[in-house]
């Protein structure tokens, strides 16, 4: 049933998909001069440019060039990087565990600092509980990533020196990577100390990034949690007897989550962005680190290259997304789904 | 008037009278090298200290402070003018026009926000007007959508069907009833956006893919000063409280702008 669905998602958005691919694909031709002049280089000669030209179907028709890009892409291949002149696909493969790991460390960290919070101002509206946390999400919001990320390695790094500011692991932990993702890799080497050095160096990157989570979706979830306290099976629990706490917790908190979660989906994509300024702070190694790596060698094809695996990840997660909903709300499958 | 409408107010008063009164507050140019002055603490000749060129750190402050309110002015007007043609042509046309144009929005809605203004500001060339663009064609869609949700309710109300009907051209029918039916929304979002607009043009700064140096301008500064960051933090902190004033001035005004709006129902 759910697969269904998912595939029947997946198919409605294959339009979207294909402008997102001609978008990545104008993005290479935005660039001033000529690609391949670019790739050779100062010193190459014309027929050597030439030469690159036709390999690189650049004296073909610009819709023949997109089909073959479009097609290279579909066989999973993403490129070669203009600085190391290797496939990017394995460069990318090899940077997206640490950004998928920060990313799922953020979210739920995120979720674990939200939601006691959106309960707590839900339990007094108007209190002043609520206004404290209103004001605390507000300022979430507005501070920019790298200014809190640099922050933090100050003080909590440098100056007090409790935990490590860069990188995802100490020298002394560096293994071959199994699944790739530091905290997994520990779990199956069943090491506790490479465990717990991997999450010390998750810890602050994480935090940077759960902060503007955080502080938008307990506003939201707080709105969405007192409008779902309006609703008759509310007053019925009410009536019953139940505590306004109870209440929350059991009748409130899941149907309040479901219109949260496309927020979520679309702050998850604010996230990808904060990473990419989080990674350079942290010395992440991850995609973010690689986008702002390629920039600064004006590697293009890696810049397209990692613009698209992030809007992959992007649309993959607000399908997943529409799929959590729909699987804690059935009402959703039958207006959505028919 | 909510509490955080004048709480933003007030901030974002004090933040525009310091950029406008900033020449005549600080004696030092922003771009004053002085090599004897390099990295001085704060003090009475210089309030925040200076920089590792020996430039005024408060000057550079107030004058990225003028360019910042200006740029976020300007992103935010450039994505309204975008969006909004988009989204009412799509409404007012309809048909494949509409579903293209659409498709196009969600497109790049299917991007994250500032990799695509990262992505395109690395392709259109370091500099703070493509960064600006870049920022703006993100923030775009946005405006595109609303304006279309707004056009269509418009074009089903009835003076604007008897207008049709009675053949005024779409010309006179867009700016007549389609944009000034659809306004009041669009400026609340505009309100709401210019405190992302400003986060996402000092996040290229800070890359450097935004203004150039010497150009005083506070993300750019924030990451110029990062080498000294132990020695010298006032140098890197300096910038980044601002940003942070800046948008906090501008997102506790729109806060109080949404909660007057839903309060209205």
């Amino acid at each position: 049933m759910m697969a269904m669905l998912f595939l029947r998602r997946l198919a409605s958005a294959l339009p979207v998909l294909a402008l997102v691919l001609v978008l990545v694909f104008a993005l290479a031709r935005i660039i001033p001069g000529d690609p391949a002049e670019t790739t050779l280089g100062p010193g190459a000669t014309s027929q050597q440019i030439a030469a690159l030209r036709h390999e690189m179907k650049l004296d073909q028709p610009l819709a023949v060039q997109f089909t073959a890009y479009a097609g290279q892409v579909l066989h999973g291949d993403l490129g070669v990087s203009l600085k190391t002149h290797r496939p990017l696909r394995e460069a990318l493969a090899a940077k997206l565990p640490a950004t998928i790991e920060l990313a799922i460390a953020a979210t739920v960290l995120a979720l674990a600092l939200a939601i006691p919070a959106a309960l707590l101002a839900a339990l007094n509206p108007g209190g002043w509980i609520d206004h404290a946390l209103r004001v605390i999400a507000i300022a979430g919001v507005s501070l920019p990533a790298f200014l809190t990320a640099l922050a933090l390695q100050a003080v909590l790094g440098a100056w007090l020196d409790w935990l490590p500011v860069a990188l995802r692991q100490s020298p002394w932990a560096s293994m071959p990577p199994i699944t790739g993702f530091a905290v997994v890799d520990a779990l199956l080497r069943g090491r506790i100390d490479l465990l717990g050095d991997a999450l010390a160096h998750l810890l602050l990157p994480a935090l940077v990034l759960a902060s503007f989570l955080a502080a938008s979706f307990s506003r939201l979830l707080r709105a969405s949690l007192i409008a779902v306290l309006q609703s008759p099976h509310v007053r019925a629990a009410r009536a019953r007897g139940l505590s306004r706490r109870a209440i929350l917790l059991r009748h409130t908190l899941r149907n309040a989550l479901v219109p949260t979660l496309p927020i979520i989906g679309i702050q998850f994509g604010d996230m990808l962005g904060g990473a990419i300024l989080t990674e350079t702070v942290f010395s992440w190694p991850g995609l973010g680190r690689l986008t702002v790596d390629a920039i600064h060698n004006r590697d293009y094809p890696a810049i397209q290259a990692a613009t698209l695996v992030f809007a992959a990840i992007f649309i993959l997660v607000s399908i997943l997304i529409e799929m959590i909903a729909l699987w804690l709300d059935p009402r959703l499958r039958k207006e959505g789904g028919a | 008037m909510s509490g955080t409408i004048r709480a933003g107010a007030l901030l974002l008063a004090v933040l525009a009278l310091a950029a406008l009164l900033g020449p005549w507050l600080v004696s030092a140019a922003p771009d004053t090298v002085s090599v004897e002055h390099m990295l001085a603490a704060p003090s009475a000749a210089h309030w925040l200290g200076t920089d590792m060129l020996g430039r005024d750190v408060l000057s550079r402050l107030v004058s990225g402070g003028r360019m910042t309110l200006l740029v976020g002015i300007g992103v935010v007007a450039l994505a309204f003018a975008i969006g909004v043609t988009v989204g009412l042509v799509a409404g007012l046309v309809g048909g494949v026009l509409d579903w293209a144009l659409m498709r196009l929005t969600d497109a790049l809605l299917s991007f994250p926000a500032l990799v695509l203004a990262i992505a395109l500001a690395a392709a259109f060339g370091p500099s703070l007007s493509h960064a600006m663009l870049a920022v703006a064609l993100g923030l775009a869609p946005h405006f595109a959508r609303l304006a279309r949700a707004q056009a269509q309710a418009v074009g089903h109300a009835l003076h604007v069907e008897a207008a049709r009907a009675a053949g005024v051209p779409p010309g006179w029918l867009l700016r007549r009833y389609y944009l000034r039916g659809a306004l009041p929304t669009l400026v609340t979002q505009a309100s709401l956006s210019l405190g992302t607009a400003i986060l996402q043009v000092a996040a290229l700064g800070f890359l450097g893919l935004g203004a150039q140096p010497p150009l005083a301008e506070w993300g750019a500064d924030m990451s110029a000063s990062l080498d000294c960051l132990r020695s010298a933090p006032w140098v890197a902190a300096a910038p980044g409280c601002a940003i942070f004033l800046a948008v906090l001035a501008f997102n506790l005004m729109a806060d109080g702008l949404t909660a007057a709006r839903d309060s209205r129902g």
